[in-house]
């Protein structure tokens, strides 16, 4: 359950930090512009210049009905690519932690009172995370945009566009990014390099949190664990909702394992 | 309110339908919710999530209970063909333990947690509870900016090594009390330690200050890589070093402890090396270790350890873990299974073989009750947290 948490609010980091770049119209090869609009995307959802906290709401259903909830706590510093997960329900893991700076990855396991390092990025394919999750993600760094397009995605108009890595430290080499006219990632397709689909992530609503944005929820939708339920293909879906969003600024030992070890059991 | 009594009915819809797996992602589209926007916050009234983990207006009680059962058939040394009976021993045991935990947070700058323990073993022909035994009693202090001090009995843990420990210097800290101060934002994470447990003085009741371990430890990331470095000195030991290092490299974590002890007898290191990888169910742990305090330079042990879960979709999780030391040619080689048919119910089914002459290491650190070498083992777990 823990690593699954924690992918996922790694990869809310990385997805909404986009920069695109606005599209006229038709699908054709992407240039300046798409960078342009990467980099104006990414400002709308990065807090650069202050703390972010908000309490996330994490449900995953597994295909055939199986559902678990963890709440938890989010703390992010974008400036210095760091953040905190404080676990808040269930009540028994109260207080567990993890801890992100940079590339690395701190875990603290109160009963040992161990912590364990790590920046094996795969290692979180176990859940919905996958290597770019633990990447700040930065779209207009990491990929190159090769092809957009004008696309209606349910009510919004969307400029669709086709991203490929640039670099090897994302874990998907290509992404597919859906983003509505006032600059918000509304979809976000993952695919491996040949091609095949690995993950959905569909973004409706967002809140506005002073002249930024944040999502109100998200729905991920994991492509590789399905299973056939009474005929109709089920796959893993996760539904996280995001409140209280606050930007308050936090003291610099927040960002620190000791922290960790002080609001743990 | 109207707007917080929306915006939660608005929530508990959207969970409801994004489950719904008759239509596609592209459906959450057609009648999306309105992008919220709310109205600004002062700086004063903005949420600070941070004091539900570091105050509490009452003292939070919690605990356990667990208790196993089981029964044990084996061989204490290994059957020969012709007489299969000959060695064999069968037993059954049982215990339970009960844990109660305090944790007050008056104000975010104070905490003081509480650990305690009974235990009823009556295999061991203990019938009644035992008494209360105070496992953790720490006070933390955090009232200085970017200092953290932790006092008391509480268990610090330093080094990579999770089959083999000899880059802990701090290992047996449990048994006393220590004193630590922490910075954690000089590099990644700086602490120094002062420790004391009543066999480190000759007199307790006339402590000195050469009798007290003292130790600290450094933390930094370089280019992606842990290194640590840390030491503990006590008169009576010596000087213990430790430096420490760990990386990923091709999805594998790669860890790496060297010890160098130093006292007035003797010198000599330990040294530790290890992995770690997993896929998607399937985990993969291993280590070496070369002890050089062993005389003779031989002791050289390896140890790898294996888990899956949900074998063929199950619920079973098997496991495995080797060990084994070239110092005697003795080792020990496990196989277990889990699973919980019922809630609070864990039962494991356990094969565990011990190796080696008489008198070797593992043989003489062999846990199983009875001494056996090759036994199956069948435990039965309830459990449960509060």
């Amino acid at each position: 359950m823990n690593i699954f948490l924690i992918a996922l609010a790694l990869s809310l980091a990385s997805i909404f930090s986009l920069p695109l770049q606005a599209q006229t119209t038709g699908v054709k090869t992407a240039g300046s512009a798409e960078a342009a609009l990467l980099k104006e995307v990414d400002a709308l959802v990065s807090f650069r210049d202050t703390d972010l906290s908000a309490e996330y709401r994490i449900e995953k259903r597994d295909p055939g009905g199986a559902m678990s909830t963890t709440v938890a706590a989010m703390f992010r510093r974008d400036r210095t690519d760091q953040f905190l997960i404080l676990i808040l329900e269930p009540s028994l893991d109260k207080g567990k932690g993890y801890l992100k700076q940079g590339d690395t990855l701190w875990l603290y396991d109160p009963v040992d009172r161990v912590f364990t390092f790590t920046s094996a990025k795969e290692r979180f394919q176990n859940s919905s995370a996958r290597n770019s999750d633990f990447n700040r993600s930065n779209y207009s760094n990491d990929y190159s945009a090769v092809s957009s397009k004008k696309e209606k995605l349910g009510k919004f108009d969307c400029t669709v566009l086709d991203l490929e890595a640039n670099n090897d430290r994302v874990s998907f080499p290509k992404v597919r990014i859906w983003v509505s006219d006032d600059l918000l990632v509304r979809k976000v397709e993952d695919y491996s390099l040949s091609g095949q689909l690995m993950r959905i992530t569909a973004v409706p609503t967002y809140q506005r949190v002073e002249d930024r944005w944040l999502p109100a929820n998200l729905v991920i939708q994991d492509q590789l664990r399905a299973k056939k339920i009474g005929g109709k293909m089920e796959y893993e879906r996760t539904t996280v909702s995001i409140s209280k969003p606050s930007l308050k600024a936090l003291p610099d030992t927040v960002y620190t394992k000791a922290y960790l070890e002080r609001v743990s059991k | 309110m109207i707007k917080k009594i929306l915006i939660a009915s608005f929530l508990c819809a959207f969970t409801l339908l994004s489950f719904a797996q008759d239509t596609s992602m592209d459906s959450l589209f057609d009648e999306p919710i309105e992008d919220i926007v709310a109205p600004p916050v002062s700086d004063a009234r903005q949420i600070d999530h941070t004091r539900q983990f570091t105050e509490a207006a009452k003292p939070v009680f919690s605990g356990s209970f667990s208790s196993e059962g089981g029964a044990g058939l084996g061989w204490v040394d290994f059957p020969s063909f012709s007489n299969p009976r000959e060695g064999l021993s069968a037993n059954i045991g049982a215990e339970a333990t009960t844990t109660l935990k305090l944790d007050a947070r008056p104000d975010p700058a104070f905490r003081l947690y509480g650990n305690t323990s009974v235990d009823l073993k009556p295999s061991d022909g203990q019938y009644t509870w035992s008494a209360f035994a105070i496992d953790e009693l720490f006070v933390d202090y955090s009232g200085i900016p970017n200092a953290f001090f932790r006092v008391g009995k509480h268990t610090i843990s330093w080094g990579q090594g999770r089959l083999f420990t000899p880059g802990n210097p701090m290992s047996g800290s449990e048994e006393g009390s220590a004193f630590r101060a922490s910075f954690p934002t000089v590099l990644s994470g700086l602490s120094a330690v002062a420790l004391a447990q009543n066999s480190y003085f000759a007199d307790p009741a006339s402590p000195s200050y050469r009798e007290i371990a003292f130790g600290a430890i450094a933390d930094e990331v370089l280019l992606g890589s842990l290194v640590s470095t840390a030491f503990r000195y006590r008169g009576a030991e010596g000087f213990q070093g430790l430096f420490s290092l760990k990386r990923t490299i091709l999805s594998t974590d790669l860890l790496c402890d060297i010890v160098y002890r130093k006292s007035e007898t003797s010198r000599n290191f330990a040294l530790l090396a290890g992995f770690f990888r997993e896929w998607k169910d399937f985990k993969l742990y291993g280590e070496y270790q070369y002890e050089g305090a062993t005389p003779g330079g031989r002791d050289h042990s390896f140890g790898l350890a294996a888990g899956l879960n949900n074998v063929f979709g199950t619920t079973f999780d098997v496991g495995s873990q080797w060990l084994h030391t070239l110092q005697d040619d003795s080792g020990s080689l496990t196989l277990g299974l889990t699973w919980n048919p019922w809630s609070h119910i864990k039962a494991s089914v356990a094969v565990p073989l011990t190796y080696g002459k008489d008198g070797s290491r593992y043989i003489l650190d062999n846990e199983d009750p009875s001494k056996r070498r090759l036994a199956l083992i069948l435990l039965l777990e309830l459990s449960g947290s509060f």
